[in-house]
């Protein structure tokens, strides 16, 4: 039997290894290098792993992004334009120089007004994970539970959560929802920021490696000489590695806009997307704390993964059930995934530039990126079993278990008290 | 000058209904917490609309429901001062409860100025189902509803709530749910349209501080509080105090899980003293008062947005719901620019203003105003009927059937009404 466990644990163990991301697989889909503002891919799997025999769910708690949403500030669009305006004055613009132009104009158009907001698409990306969690768990959702749902206090967050609720509500008018954005529990819901980690003697050793990672990534020439007809005068009033960084974050979050119909595709080449990703992919594994030795920023998610498993003790020791919904951002689901030990969140290296290679932010916080507990249990039994969606795809964590991919819920427990 | 022909157009019908009296004051006490006030569920019945005539589209603007005070700036004094008078053996026994229960409330309250309270979310959900039960024929179609809230959270919230319920009743509806700068140039009052100036307002101003003094003159509540008034007098201004407090009884309306009351705080007479003080602050705010500055003019867009998108909706033939969030601050002036009785028969005797204009008829926690277009097969005469806190209302346009309007007579009486306003907005040479 201890044997069984051992191979078993080990086999898990190995599983780890499989969240590896190469070079073609983002490749493959533009969106991808588009760091968080990934538009939300939906799951690949299609079928979930049926619960051991007798186990039925009686409480999902979903820790979510918001959705697809405008870029947090138009200063890209402002300075980009800005550029290329100029430049058109100085009739030094390429063709393709122009239709760029043209099309930030038509895009800023757009967004005006609208920095950060939610756009309809990440309306949908919300009303759809909802769908699809009720046709998931239908026999637990057709009740009429009470349903908890928060989110942080922006905006496009909490849009993200009256989708949300909305879609559930039509698939089941006798829930009982009550929908709250208060600063009050912001700590349970967000972060605290009252935990202010010491920083770590490697930090500055990573920020040195990923500034020298940058230089040698962002190489603005080709960009530049497809832009103007004139590099040499461009460059007496464009920052050169600025305008691409403007460009990217704009071309980046076209998908986010899909009815807008507008595509910049066309401005950088793969090998550039990709360069560019990996920095950003780095950046933000540095800044939670994911890649070893440097300073644990994550440790501002604790309340919240502790709220999670609090509440679902209390929910188990009721014993009625119940859903939680939690809505938020990106720079808390990723250390949130980090902390309870999500297989694609963890094995970072100190390799910098190859860090993509071991954690890819792409499969962790797209837009409405999300982690979903789900509790089951059996009549007669106290034993409670957990199982553990990323993005809506079954995922493990470092957790001896004989039911993969659920797990027990004590376990779960015991290792979330040493890790971290 | 251009200000008074507005006026003019505004003042073609002042009819005398609407009238606040002291024994309704004192049989509904609870609505002297004016724009603190819990919704009043409507009390009249819908007038059949005339023969072959359908509801097919209804426009919406309405408040956040009940919610905590939006600072905690009352709470933070009046702990302040009782904690000292404390200190200094200067609280009665009843000063010393008073105390007690602020402290309760004071912490209930932290972290959460201006935040939707339960009942608040209740007050829309139960909106919306009045609206529901009352158009079940257009209601129950997979309609397209529009709604957009201010950015404020508790309006995103009633919002929710009120689409939510909405949703429950008819998970048909595709509903659409947006909170955006990009659209807080008719949702809330534009700061860019220059208000006219009018000689009396700074007048006004300086009646109304001498009012406010006045009705909240904080001589019971010190004598209540205070073993030694005189000498709390020395590190407490006896209006500030009393204003304090009224705001702290008022938003208890908005709490009734709390249940807290500091009422017995004012009595009958100061509840009453309370509410006109704010009546008439709020009357000269928006510009309500005869020779006000008239704030309403930045909600000229919200009334634009009104009319533009109702002729839109009759072009295509379609059918929907357009709901809209906001506060008091906007709604309050956008139905006096509507011409609804119950907002156009103010006064500047501060006195006798409460007689004549109500907060609580207006501007009650999650207050709201319906427009409901009708038309009939075959037709293409398009009625509209307003309605108030949803009770049906009156607009200064002549009818033939009341409370219906002809569509076409009230949208050339408010395109004339936008004309004569003259809207100017403001240069960067005015923000200096």
């Amino acid at each position: 039997m201890k044997t069984k466990l051992l191979i078993l644990t080990m086999l898990l163990l190995a599983t780890g290894a499989s969240a590896q991301t190469s070079r073609r697989e983002i490749l493959k889909d533009p969106g991808r290098a588009g760091s968080n503002y990934f538009a939300y891919p939906g799951p690949s799997q299609k079928t979930l792993t049926p619960a051991p025999a007798g186990y039925a769910p009686f409480h999902v708690s979903h820790y979510g992004r918001h959705g697809s949403r405008y870029m947090t500030s138009n200063k890209y669009y402002l300075r980009a334009i800005g550029k290329l305006d100029t430049a058109a004055q100085l009739g030094i613009l390429t063709p393709k120089g122009l239709s760029v132009l043209e099309r930030l104009r038509t895009g800023y158009a757009d967004a005006q007004k609208r920095d950060g907001d939610l756009t309809p698409l990440g309306g949908r990306q919300h009303r759809e994970i909802a769908h699809r969690m009720y046709d998931r768990f239908p026999e637990l959702l057709s009740q009429p539970l009470q349903v908890d749902a928060k989110s942080s206090t922006v905006g496009r967050c909490m849009v993200s959560m009256f989708n949300f609720c909305q879609e559930l509500q039509g698939l089941n008018p006798s829930l009982d929802i009550r929908m709250d954005a208060s600063k009050h529990d912001m700590r349970f819901v967000v972060e605290d920021l009252h935990v202010k980690p010491a920083v770590t003697a490697a930090t500055a050793d990573y920020e040195r490696r990923l500034k020298a990672l940058r230089e040698k990534t962002y190489n603005p020439s080709r960009l530049m000489k497809s832009l103007f007809t004139d590099v040499r005068r461009a460059g007496e009033f464009v920052d050169r590695v600025e305008l691409m960084r403007s460009l990217y974050n704009v071309a980046e979050d076209m998908q986010n806009v899909p009815e807008l119909g507008l595509s910049f595709d066309d401005v950088f080449t793969k090998d550039e997307l990709f360069g560019m990703w990996t920095c950003y992919n780095a950046g933000w594994l540095l800044d939670c704390g994911l890649i070893p030795g440097s300073t644990p920023m994550y440790l501002q998610q604790k309340e919240v993964r502790d709220s999670i498993e609090s509440r679902a003790d209390r929910v188990i020791r009721a014993g009625v059930p119940t859903l939680t919904l939690r809505f938020s951002h990106d720079s808390s689901v990723l250390p949130l995934a980090y902390l309870m030990g999500l297989k694609e969140a963890m094995g970072g290296r100190s390799d910098i530039e190859h860090l993509y290679r071991y954690i890819s932010i792409d499969k962790l916080i797209p837009m409405a990126a999300n982690i979903q507990l789900v509790f089951y249990r059996k009549p007669g039994s106290d034993d409670i079993l957990v199982k553990f969606l990323l993005n809506e795809n079954e995922t493990t964590l470092p957790v001896a278990t004989d039911c993969a991919p659920y797990y027990h819920w004590a376990d779960v427990k015991r290792y979330w008290e040493q890790h971290p | 000058m251009k200000r008074f022909c507005l006026l003019c157009l505004l003042a073609l019908s002042l009819p005398a209904w609407a009238q606040t009296s002291r024994e309704e004051l004192l049989t509904h006490l609870e609505l002297t917490a004016g724009n603190y006030a819990n919704y009043p569920v409507p009390t009249t019945l819908p007038t059949p609309a005339p023969e072959g005539y359908e509801p097919f589209y209804i426009s919406h603007y309405g408040r956040h429901g009940a919610r905590y005070m939006t600072s905690d700036r009352s709470y933070k004094r009046l702990l302040s001062q009782l904690d000292t008078a404390g200190s200094l053996d200067l609280l009665t026994d009843y000063g010393k409860d008073v105390f007690r229960r602020i402290r309760v409330a004071a912490a209930d309250a932290k972290d959460r100025a201006g935040e939707l309270t339960l009942l608040g979310a209740r007050q829309h959900r139960a909106i919306a189902r009045r609206m529901f039960d009352r158009h079940p024929a257009l209601l129950r179609q997979p309609l397209k509803v529009v709604a957009n809230s201010s950015d404020s959270r508790r309006v995103m919230l009633s919002m929710a709530n009120f689409c939510l319920e909405l949703k429950a009743l008819n998970p048909s509806l595709e509903i659409s749910m947006d909170a955006s700068q990009h659209d807080l140039y008719y949702i809330k009052s534009n700061k860019d349209i220059v208000i006219p100036e009018t000689p009396s307002d700074g007048v006004l101003y300086g009646k109304l501080k001498q009012f406010k003094q006045k009705m909240l003159s904080g001589d019971r509540q010190m004598a209540l509080v205070f073993q030694d008034p005189e000498r709390a007098v020395g590190f407490i201004d006896k209006y500030t105090f009393a204003d304090d407090l009224y705001n702290v009884a008022a938003d208890m309306k908005c709490l009734p899980e709390l249940e807290l009351s500091f009422d017995d705080l004012f009595g009958e007479e100061g509840l009453i003293d309370g509410f006109r003080a704010y009546n008439a602050s709020w009357c000269l705010w928006e510009g309500l008062m005869p020779g006000a500055a008239p704030g309403y003019y930045q909600n000229i867009p919200l009334l634009q947005n009104f009319l533009d998108e109702a002729d839109a909706m009759i072009a295509s033939g379609g059918s929907g719901l357009r709901l809209r969030f906001g506060h008091d601050s906007i709604l309050l002036p956008f139905t006096y620019l509507l011409g609804i009785r119950e907002a156009v028969n103010a006064t500047d005797d501060m006195e006798d203003l409460h007689h004549h204009f109500a907060l609580f008829r207006l501007i009650p926690m999650a207050g709201n105003v319906q427009l409901v277009f009708y038309r009939k097969a075959g037709s293409d005469d398009i009625l509209v009927k307003f309605l108030m806190n949803e009770n049906e209302t009156s607009v200064p346009v002549a009818t033939d059937c009341y409370p219906y309007y002809h569509w076409s007579d009230v949208s050339r009486y408010y395109r004339d009404l936008i004309e004569a306003a003259h809207v100017t907005y403001k240069t960067p040479a005015d923000e200096n």
